[in-house]
Formats: structure tokens, sequence, C-alpha cells
């Protein structure tokens, strides 16, 4: 475990700023699925890199804590090391690659494919929080919606898709509806993750720094994908098995091998290939 | 007995930082967990009053110059020590309360006279604090809702007979509404708005 | 075999080192000292003082010379290093009509009582290329007399308020503002809020905004009443002592706009106002900000809605250069996964097309 940086406070926010979050992040887990507006403070970080994400994690993160960063899945990706990093020097905290070993998650469009257990913290790092916005970009408006439950303009918009396309459209930050009240962005996980929020024993907490809100998924709370009963929701499926480990249940990244445009996919979630590989070699 | 002894106030937390962080995650897995009880461990020294140290831990964790503190006048006797570690302004009324801490809950506010929030931002509501005569994991309450699996039991002495039911009748409130933290001594249960309480 | 690439770490010590160089340059070349920045670029040092919210020239410095002279990672630099500084007191509001006038211009008038005072200014220069400077080593400049403040420079937009031209001042209510550095900025904003928020704001993004009223996108009907470059000093009442204590004191750029005037049955005309402040000298920035900041005004005033400039969600939330920039560069970031779901979709879509077109 490395020594935090001298001259700055653990985990580098100010008490006062850690209690604010705090604040905003019970009132999160009471409320599921909806944004809490939060004093957002400029860090290290550039605004739009996750500073929404550290500081949920520097506001709950303690001495004893065990941090996993990934990015895309990943643990290597360069923002997830700088991240990982951050913490490292300013809380002095261990650090891991193993799902299972880490007592706080922080993640950036990817829920990893090992399961979470009860007790286990994710972070998700939220670029636009509102899942009205591209429908209305005035937040006076969509504070109203979401006061008045008024969702059915996100409907209509699936529903052009629909109409246009023959499904919906919408890939990845899907939304949906949780504890049958708020309508949420995940952030921009792909769909293939979302059932994994549903009714997940760990606490899911979600920031968004440059927009300036906080929301949570307490542990065992319906989250369910916004469908239509002749257009269920469905989620992402490859022809191909992961070329590394085999596997037929992982989200694949596509990867371009040579000029003549060769593809292969290979699981994003580079802690669980790794396991997969590791434990047929035991074989 | 004032808190202001004739040395200087009583200390609060002997390791502000670390200790109002592990509190915190407590005063979090309590909320994120409804029913489950926790132990608080911090701070070693209480000002008088009927406030246990899961109720100060949980002050000193939370509050600071932004948080309206109201007290009961059981709790009053804890004013200036809170005052002095905090710097919380007091309420004037319940209403204006971001925190409440009730030592005698006998002579419980009605519930709406707190800030329940409203519906464009539900989280501007009073989180109470309340000080029971007992808390067991087991007892005459089914609790269920989120951050429950399925359902779980817990045990409560010392709220006022109706307590439930008027707490109950805020529920088509939603998403305005109370969050609870219940304390007992050291022992402290968290039940946010979104928790079903039967009898 | 394909064996995914690691070794990201690795990559962003080099990116460090790599960065550390070229911000160097030439080590033949003597290295930039911040007094040099500080003396010799002091625009650039006020403009990421009025951005990065704060009053320290030296600081400033340092974060240009970080930031190799882009300025909005200087203001990024010095944003991130506020947050860490614990704020110990509040000031009490500083008097702009008293202090040290270094330029004090109005186009109102032909002449104020305290003069037209040109002080230091691009504004007469010839914008030719001055080949002399390249050379360096000219002779210095011989020292100007900086003119003492004369008895009396009352605010232009004062002398107009005497004879009720001017609609008056807000009145003081006495509650303090609320602070854009610790609270999230929440709608509808008032005039102290969005004021905190323009004076952060990009300089070129205010520009933009306020050159497009005068071309049309609302109507301000602008004159510059008065714009100032003054020293004034910073004080605060400490509790045990129960009167003010001057703590330093701060070059300011103040600029009142005299705007567009509003009358009705009951009220007679009055001109409006629009209103600027910028740290050090920072003209071009407090000008456009009391354009926008009177087109803000439309709501109160009751004028119809109609442009970019007015329009309070849209000119505030996308003021402020640390958020735009960390966003727009933002996606530089991996985003393989998204796209890859993206991919997905495009391929089936294509395919069932090209199907129902071969059927």
């Amino acid at each position: 475990m490395t020594e935090p940086l001298a001259g700055y406070n653990f985990a580098y926010l100010d008490e006062q700023t850690k209690r604010m979050i705090r604040r905003a992040l019970l009132k999160a887990v009471a409320i599921p699925g909806y944004q809490v507006p939060f004093g957002s403070r400029e860090m290290p970080l550039p605004y739009g890199w996750g500073t929404g994400g550290i500081q949920v994690t520097a506001s709950i993160i303690g001495r004893p804590d065990v941090l996993k960063v990934i990015d895309q899945g990943a643990d290597d990706t360069t923002n997830a090391i700088s991240i990982r990093r951050f913490f490292a020097r300013t809380a002095g905290v261990a650090t891991t690659e193993r799902t299972r070993d880490a007592t706080i998650v922080q993640t950036r469009h990817r829920i990893p494919e090992t399961p979470l257990a009860a007790g286990q913290i994710i972070v998700y790092q939220v670029p636009i929080p509102e899942p009205l916005r591209w429908l209305e970009p005035r937040e006076t408006e969509t504070r109203v919606m979401h006061a008045l439950s008024e969702y059915g303009g996100m409907y209509v918009n699936f529903y052009e898709d629909i109409a246009i396309h023959g499904r919906i459209a919408t890939t990845y930050d899907y939304p949906v509806l949780v504890n049958d009240r708020y309508m949420m962005r995940p952030s921009p996980i792909p769909k293939f993750d979302n059932p994994k929020m549903d009714m997940n024993p760990a606490l899911q907490l979600f920031g968004a720094g440059r927009e300036k809100r906080i929301y949570a998924v307490p542990p065992y709370t319906k989250v369910k994908s916004l469908d239509f009963e002749d257009h269920p929701f469905t989620v992402e499926s490859w022809n191909e098995a992961c070329a590394i480990c085999d596997a037929g249940d992982s989200f694949l990244d596509e990867v371009i091998t040579d000029d003549q445009g060769t593809r292969m996919f290979v699981c994003s979630d580079t802690e669980y290939c790794r396991d997969r590989v590791a434990a047929k070699a035991a074989e | 007995m004032s808190a202001l002894t004739a040395d200087g106030p009583l200390p609060g937390f002997a390791d502000p930082v670390d200790d109002a962080q592990r509190i915190f995650r407590k005063v979090l897995d309590a909320l994120a967990h409804p029913g489950r009880i926790v132990a608080i461990d911090a701070p070693a020294d209480l000002p008088p009053g009927p406030l246990g140290r899961a109720a100060l831990g949980t002050a000193l964790a939370l509050l600071d110059f932004e948080t309206p503190l109201w007290l009961d006048e059981a709790a009053s006797a804890a004013r200036a020590h809170l005052r002095f570690h905090c710097n919380c302004p007091k309420a004037e009324t319940p209403g204006g309360a971001s925190f409440a801490f009730l030592g005698d809950p006998a002579v419980l506010p009605t519930l709406d006279s707190f800030a329940l929030g409203t519906d464009a931002y539900p989280d501007r509501s009073t989180t109470l604090v309340i000080e029971v005569r007992a808390l067991a994991d087991d007892g005459d309450l089914t609790l269920s809702g989120p951050g429950i699996e399925d359902r779980t039991r817990l045990g409560i002495e010392g709220l006022p007979a109706g307590f439930w039911a008027k707490r109950a009748a805020l529920a088509p409130l939603f998403p305005c509404g109370i969050d609870l933290i219940l304390t007992c001594g050291d022992r402290l249960a968290a039940l946010p708005r979104t928790t079903r309480v039967e009898e | 075999m394909y064996v995914a690439v690691k070794g990201g770490e690795k990559a962003i010590d080099a990116a460090h080192a790599l960065l550390a160089a070229e911000r160097r340059g030439d080590p033949a070349v003597p290295e930039l000292s911040l007094a040099q920045i500080q003396q010799q670029l002091a625009g650039a040092v006020d403009r990421v003082m009025t951005e990065g919210s704060i009053y320290d020239r030296e600081l400033a410095a340092l974060a240009i010379k970080q930031a190799a002279g882009d300025l909005v990672e200087a203001v990024f630099l010095l944003r991130a290093y506020r947050t860490t500084l614990p704020r110990l007191a509040a000031s009490e509001p500083v008097e702009t009509a008293e202090g040290l006038i270094r330029r004090r211009i109005s186009a109102t008038f032909k002449d104020v009582p305290g003069g037209q005072v040109l002080g230091a200014t691009f504004d007469y220069t010839h914008r030719l290329l001055d080949f002399a400077l390249a050379a360096g080593g000219a002779p210095l400049p011989a020292p100007q007399q900086v003119e003492t403040a004369p008895a009396a420079m009352p605010r232009v937009a004062d002398l107009l308020g005497r004879d009720g031209l001017i609609e008056p001042p807000p009145a003081e209510t006495g509650a303090p503002p609320r602070d854009l550095t610790r609270e999230p900025l929440e709608f509808p904003a008032d005039r102290a809020v969005r004021l905190q928020n323009l004076a952060r704001g990009d300089e070129g993004f205010l520009l933009a905004m306020g050159y497009s009223t005068q071309r049309g996108y609302g109507k301000n009907h602008p004159f510059a009443g008065e714009i100032r470059v003054v020293d004034v000093a910073v004080e605060i009442i400490p509790e045990e002592l129960g009167f003010a204590v001057e703590i330093g004191e701060i070059r300011l750029t103040e600029c009142d706009m005299v705007n567009q005037f509003k009358g009705s049955a009951t009220q007679p005309a009055q001109f409006t106002r629009g209103y600027g402040l910028a740290f050090g000298h920072c003209e071009r920035k407090a000008m456009a900000m009391a354009l926008v900041d009177r087109s803000l005004r439309a709501a109160e005033l009751g004028e119809e809605i109609t442009a970019p400039a007015q329009d309070a969600e849209f000119v505030l939330y996308h003021s402020d250069s640390v958020e735009a920039s960390g966003f727009t560069q933002h996606l530089k970031l991996p985003h393989y996964v998204d796209f890859q779901s993206e991919l997905d979709l495009v391929r089936r879509l294509r395919a069932a097309a090209l199907k129902e077109a071969a059927e």
C-alpha cells in the first residue's frame, strides 16, 4: 500500500465536501433512481472523464477498502489506470483487478461479468444523467416530468423507432424504470448489462460530476428496461464466442486484426476472460 | 451540567477523517439494507442527555454549517456540543430542519410537521434520528421494499402508539416522505421512506 | 494468435515524459520564469485568474507555464487547485467607486466629472506587427506618471440615476448570494447566481453571445456607460474585532452598460442596466458579460424571449470552459463498447433492409 500524497486530505476531497456528498448519497438511496443535485467540485481530472464517479468513491472510501477500477470492462485502459492511480496517490488504498476481492468497483460503461455480492458497492461514472434529455433539453421541464411521472414521451420515441426501423434503436445507456417509479439512465453500459441491475445484491451508486447529480439503486431493487408487450426488451448476441476463452455468455469486443478487415471477437471484461482461461488450464 | 466543562467542550471524533468515513459507511449500509442493525463505535465521549453514541456519531459525521438542526427538548442538552463541533445552525421549526434528533419519542411532533420534500425536489426532506428504548433484529415489525431481498423483521420499543400507521399515511405522497434513523445506545437501524412496515 | 495489448501504465508514463519535454521545448532556450509571465503576459494572467476564480497572479502564471500557454487548460488547473483551498472568510463587497483608477471611459457623454482617463489600452494602437519587439532589448518606454484619482470620479450610472433616468441598482436584500462554487446551478437562477456564472464563464463564448445581441438576436441597444479599471481594497470584518480590516488589494475591470429603456403607463421610461466584472484588466470580458447579463434579464423586464443569449439555461449551462472542454474532449476516451452495440444494430438494420430489397 502506497503512502497517500502529502499535503492533501485523505482521498483528496476536503471533509466538508465529503459530508455534502455523503448526505446526497443517503437521500439518493432513500429515493431510488431520483437524481439528487449536489455541489460537484472541480477535480484534478477533467469533467467528462469520471469526476462524478471519483467524487462518489472519494466520499465513501476508507483505508480498509479494496478498489477495482474498470473502463470498457478492462482494468488497464488508460483512464481506468489514471483513476486507480489517483486513489492510490490520494488515499493509499489497496487496489485489485479481481472483482471478488473488491469492496468498491468504480466503472465506466460496463458492469463486470463476475456477479457482485452483497456488501459490495459499484460506482458508475455517468456523462448525462437525465433520461429525458434527448427529448427535452431543458432541466426546468425534465424536473417537472419526473415529479409528475410524465414518461410517455420516451415510449413514443421508442415506438417511432419501431415504426421506422422495426426495432428499438437504443443499444446502450438504455433507460430503465426503478422501483416502479423513476425513469433512470444506467450510464452508457450496453443494454446487454441492463439485466444485471435488477435485484442486484450490491449497492449501485451513480455520479455525474459535470451535470452535478447523484443517484442510487439500493440492493434488491426492481430495475426494468423500457419495452412494449409486443416488442420486449432483448440484449445483444454474437454468432461467435470469445476467441481467447470461448465464452458464449459475455459481452464481446470486435478487434480488427489486419488491413484486410479480418476481425475477431474477445471478451470486453478482461478479468472474466483471464479467469476462464486460467480455469481451463487448471482442468 | 453543561457539555462545556470547565476545561472546555467534550472532544468529538478522535480521528475526524476516519471516524466520519467509517460511521457514514455504517449509516449507508443500514439505509441500503433497512432493518439491519449496525454498531457505531465513536465518539468516545458523550454529552449529557438521552442521545447515545449511535445518534451522536451520526450527527458528528453528517452535520455542518449547511444543515439546520432541530432538537426536541430531551435532546437539547446536546445542542452546545453539536454547535461547537458541527457549527450547525438551529432550525426554528421542525419543517426547516435538515436533520432532527429526538431524545423522547413519546412527545414526537407529527411527522408532517417535518420537511417532506417536494415532488420536484423530494431530497429536501428532514432526516429524523430517534433514540428508542430497544432495537432488536427480531420482533413485531415485518419490513419489505428496496434493500430487502424478500422480508426482514425488526423489533423497536419506545415509539408512540400509532406511529407506523401515521408513517404509512405518508406513503401515497411518495416521492416526498421522511427517512428514519433509529438509534439505541451504540446501535443503529435505518428505514428510508421506501420501506413498507407491517405490524 | 491475438494477444490483448497491455502496458497502459507504461504508455501513460511515457506520455507524461514526452509532454514535459515538449512543454520545455529546446533546452538551449532560456526557461520561462513565473515573473516573466506575470509581468509580460499580464493579459493571459488576468484572463486565467478571472475564469479560474482565484485572484493570485503567481498561481495563474504557474498554471499558464504548466499548461504551455493553453489558457483553457490553465483555467482548469487553477479551478482544481481552488477546490483544495479552505474557505477562511467572506469579504465585504468591494467598492469600485473608490480606489485607484487605472482607466475610466464613458461613451455616453463627451465629458464626465473626473474626465476620460484613457490609461493603458490597445484601443488606439494600429495593429501593425512591431518587429522591433521581435529583436528584443528595445529601450524601456519613459516611465509614465500614473494619474492619481482626482477628488471625485462618480459612476456615470449613478449620475443618470440621480435624475431617475436609469433603473436603480437591485435592492439590497441582506441575504447572502448562493455560492455557485459550492452548490449546483438551479433554475430559475437569480441575477446574483447568473452574474457569478458569467464572471467565471469562457470569454470566447460570452463574446459570441454578446455579439449576437448586437446583431439582432435579441435587442439591447447598449451604450457603454462606463468602463473602469480600478485597484480596490478587499476587506473582512473579523468577528473578534467587529470592524473592517484590509487584507489586500485587487485590480478589477467593471463595465456598466446603459441599455434599452423601458416604460409603461404606470412607470415612466428609464434606461436599464447590464453589468460586467472581471479580475485584472479584462475589458472585452467585462463588456461581453454586461451585454449577456442584460440579455438574460429579458424575462424580468417583460421582453419576448427569442434569442439564444436570452435563454438562461442555454447560456448558463454552456458558459463554463472547464465543463465544455472536459466533455468535448472526453470523446477521446475509449467508447468501443458502446460503439460495438451501435455497430451490431447498424449491421442488423442493413441486413434487414437488404433482405427486404431482395424480396
